[in-house]
């Protein structure tokens, strides 16, 4: 596994959207090693069977001599993209995103090619719903929000994912919370 | 609190202004820069659909080889299926286009304002919530989010101002933070 990253931070520029007297308490980075989990391998073997019926089909369409052929590149290249994607894309994504804890805000920072810069700050409250998961390395997820996908919308959770310093973030976030409360 | 008129706009005044509530003002108000957004989701779905009837086309108006027979349905219907399928993407492009002074957008200090003049005028609001995310995007800032209907679909979309340029998104954004702040205090 690799090291996560400690020294991103300082890169993402971020300290101009702090308020005045808002103080960092933490700063890092997540693990962007690839991970295998029931998800990705279903999507993985999913991606692979359809790429490869795709490949067959095409194989079978091209002894014709026709141009036929052409259109199963579409659903090989759909196969393909599934299979890659389900496998690469977390990565992929944690290797360009930061985190930032304050003493009222988590910051997630991307920076990915193409799309560009992305800054998304998340106030943490008394009543927000903390969930750690307490795994080597950990992740600590602060809110819920919807992604669409291509039958309506599913809940995803947002929070610092495959951080090393899991338990110290969860330490500081539950003093945030017990500050927001006390008179 | 900071004031500020954006781009494309002369004052704070428009079509919000009969819709303020006592007390509320307007602190920021501007048109967002013409652009071209692509929505991916449709973009997908449009692509093999697209080739699809290119196929067709192409197959249906070549001309048959000596002594081949032309296999492939009459052009009428495919064309039909393709005029269908480009203006969707053609709709679905417009859609998602900023153009200037068409949308415009406004922050007050409780809530913000987006104003769509086509297909037909429409004003909406949303409420600054005190722990909404806020969402900064090269030139775009997001702050909430809606259920919309799709068909027989309910999807949740981010709202927000896009598209305003990056210097004013960074203003947005330091205004939206003191709109949360001076709730809480």
């Amino acid at each position: 596994m690799k090291e996560p990253r400690h020294d991103a931070p300082a890169k993402t520029g971020w300290e101009p959207y702090l308020d005045p007297d808002e103080k960092v308490l933490w700063q890092g980075g997540p693990d962007a090693s690839v991970v295998l989990n029931a998800g990705s391998i279903s999507a993985l073997l999913f991606g692979l069977a359809f790429a490869g019926f795709a490949l067959i089909w095409m194989i079978m369409a091209a002894m014709d001599g026709e141009f036929f052929w052409m259109f199963g590149l579409i659903h090989f290249s759909a196969g393909v993209g599934i299979a890659g994607g389900s496998l690469l894309w977390p990565a992929w994504r944690r290797r360009h995103s930061w985190y930032t804890l304050t003493d009222r805000r988590a910051f997630i920072a991307t920076d990915m090619p193409v799309v560009g810069r992305k800054l998304k700050s998340y106030p943490i409250a008394s009543d927000t719903v903390l969930e750690f998961e307490n795994n080597t390395p950990a992740s600590l997820f602060f809110h819920r929000e919807y992604r669409r996908t291509k039958n309506g919308t599913r809940e995803v959770r947002v929070g610092f994912e495959r951080i090393q310093d899991g338990k110290r973030v969860y330490d500081l976030m539950r003093g945030i919370q017990r500050q927001a409360v006390a008179p | 609190m900071t004031r500020r008129v954006g781009y494309g706009e002369d004052a704070l005044g428009g079509p919000w202004d009969a819709k303020l509530r006592h007390g509320e003002e307007i602190i920021w108000s501007g048109t967002p820069r013409l652009g071209l957004a692509l929505d991916w989701h449709k973009f997908w779905a449009i692509v093999p659909a697209t080739a699809v009837c290119l196929f067709y086309l192409v197959a249906t108006l070549r001309e048959p080889s000596r002594g081949e027979e032309l296999a492939i349905g009459p052009v009428g219907p495919v064309a039909i299926f393709a005029g269908f399928v480009i203006y969707l993407a053609g709709y679905s492009a417009f859609y998602a286009m900023t153009i200037p002074g068409i949308i415009r957008y406004a922050l007050t200090t409780e809530r913000a304002f987006i104003y769509r003049a086509v297909p037909w005028p429409k004003l909406a609001d949303y409420d600054i919530g005190l722990t909404a995310p806020i969402d900064l995007q090269n030139a775009s800032i997001y702050f909430a989010d809606e259920t919309v209907r799709q068909g027989r679909k309910l999807r949740r979309r981010a709202v927000g101002f896009r598209n305003i340029s990056p210097a004013e998104a960074e203003a947005i954004h330091d205004m939206l933070r003191e709109i949360q702040q001076r709730a809480i205090t």
